[in-house]
């Protein structure tokens, strides 16, 4: 019976944020519309993407975890049969479930394009190291969201999460395998971009892992 | 025998600035305990651990037969809780709370939902954040009655209740617990409305339990005696005083948790003369608890 609460947590908050996941994937479309449409159009396509990726990640972390925990209703959510940390790994999974459910389809939209319309895939390595780093922030700070308490640390990681983006690009985008090769009609899949890609993947699943590490170590939940 | 609906033995939590010092307490299948203390007590802290919401460092807590907090996910099925620090989504309506809380619990009285919305006078459609404290309040009560739970724990339901809401409130109470089954542990600070509903009473101060007892016990054994005295007696030291206050040179209160009227002859035969012998109400009886016990601990 209480699996079945879990679940009933984890429907609540997706029906919540289905606005959120509405918002991402509008703007994820609208961005890919704008792609191939000369240097603003390219500028306007990357902006939009961005923040597809990140915004509705913020949005979630702070709908579904930190206002609960904010305005007490997550005294109430601990009222019912289950336990807190069964309860924090329902926000966790409803959290990722909420995320990972547009930046998966994007990912499968972007992927269609680059393979199925013929489009020059020479920003694909690029586009695939952002969109994992878009995926780490969003677990970083999912993790930093559930385990900790702290309002200074939830802001000090909305900051770190937006200034983040423009310091990445740039970087990448210096690394010659991934940046001299993005107006290249194919992908280039260097071992420096799979590496990269490797090293993003691991950290994502690093993050989530000690969140739920935490979260089973933790003994006051209110 | 049944299994006490609560029970903690030796309960211990530290905080930085604050200590729950070897709480123990015990209520039996079908009482109702009113749970008093002033602010900072202790009391939030000792529901938050029978809830499993925090975790004693120390120390032994059953709920309904339940080890918490390992067990809580079983307990909760027969337990209903609000406090007064609990909210519901603000963004949601009263009709989804009743519809998400009966899809969870099979025991859930939609009839008596139906009643409580009715008598509280609260509609299904309106948003939690448009809903005043009292509507707050009372919808949370529905939520946790209309659950039928064996255990219904309340912390601090009164405050911030205007004195209709406040009624209407103990009202719904009075009538659950008409269900001699059910027990009810009732924190607050306000004695008047435990007073009404309880037949146990815990005192509680500073992190230690001063005293538990049966409602009536304790006003039995608690009175005040007003005293005249000779210029020049000093009054003896005798058992069961807790206070005594001077109120000019020759008037004398004193405040006793063992009454017995050995105690007015006592005083009698040192030339003392008894000129009234006062019940104390709960409130009363409360604050001469605490701060006697305060005196204990600091001396």
């Amino acid at each position: 019976m209480s699996r079945s609460i879990f679940w009933c947590i984890v429907r609540r908050d997706l029906r919540f944020g289905g606005v959120l996941i509405a918002v991402g994937l509008i703007l994820g479309i609208a961005g890919f519309a704008f792609a191939g449409h000369g240097k603003v159009g390219s500028f306007m396509s990357m902006l939009l993407l961005i923040c597809a990726g990140l915004a509705p990640g913020i949005f979630i972390c702070s709908l579904f975890i930190w206002t609960e925990r904010k305005d007490k209703s997550r005294v109430f959510a601990l009222s019912l049969p289950i336990s807190p940390a069964r309860y924090a790994v329902a926000k966790c999974v409803a959290a990722l479930l909420a995320y990972v459910t547009p930046w998966a389809v994007l990912a499968a939209v972007a992927i269609s394009g680059y393979t199925l319309l013929s489009v020059p895939s020479g920003s694909a390595p690029l586009f695939a190291t952002l969109w994992l780093f878009l995926l780490d922030l969003f677990c970083f700070f999912l993790c930093i969201t559930l385990v900790s308490d702290s309002d200074a640390l939830f802001t000090a990681g909305i900051v770190l999460v937006n200034t983040s983006i423009a310091p990445f690009l740039f970087f990448v985008q210096n690394i010659p395998s991934i940046g001299s090769h993005v107006t290249d009609t194919r992908a280039f899949w260097s071992p420096t971009a799979l590496t990269t890609m490797g090293i993003e993947v691991v950290v994502a699943v690093g993050a989530i892992g000690f969140t739920a590490y935490r979260i089973s170590r933790m003994r006051d939940f209110v | 025998m049944s299994v006490p609906a609560l029970q903690l033995e030796a309960v211990e939590k530290s905080y930085p600035f604050f200590k729950l010092a070897g709480v123990s307490l015990k209520l039996a299948a079908g009482q109702i305990m009113g749970f008093i203390g002033p602010n900072g007590a202790g009391k939030s802290t000792t529901i938050r651990i029978l809830m499993g919401m925090a975790q004693q460092d120390r120390g032994v807590v059953r709920v309904l037969g339940r080890s918490m907090p390992h067990e809580q996910a079983l307990a909760k099925w027969d337990l209903g809780f609000m406090s007064e620090e609990m909210r519901l989504y603000g963004y949601a309506t009263l009709g989804w709370h009743l519809d998400f809380v009966a899809s969870i619990y099979p025991a859930w009285d939609a009839r008596y939902a139906a009643t409580l919305l009715k008598r509280f006078d609260l509609r299904p459609e309106q948003k939690m954040k448009h809903m005043s404290h009292g509507q707050h309040m009372k919808s949370l009560l529905l939520l946790a009655l209309a659950r039928r739970p064996r255990l219904l724990v309340l912390d601090e339901p009164m405050t911030g209740l205007d004195p209709v809401a406040r009624h209407e409130v103990l009202s719904e109470l009075m009538s659950a617990v008409t269900d001699e089954s059910r027990s009810i542990l009732f924190s607050s600070h306000h004695t008047q409305d435990v007073e009404q509903i309880c037949d146990q009473i815990t005192f509680i101060d500073r992190g230690r339990i001063i005293e538990s007892s049966d409602k009536e016990s304790f006003l039995d054994r608690w009175r005040r005696l007003q005293l005249e005295l000779p210029s020049g007696l000093e009054l003896p030291v005798l058992p069961g005083v807790v206070a005594v206050k001077s109120a000019g040179r020759r008037l004398a209160a004193v405040t006793t948790n063992a009454f017995t009227p050995a105690l007015a002859s006592a005083y009698q035969e040192v030339g003392a003369c008894v000129r009234e012998i006062q019940r104390m109400s709960l409130e009363e009886i409360f604050v001469a608890e605490v701060m006697s016990s305060r005196k204990e601990v600091s001396a």
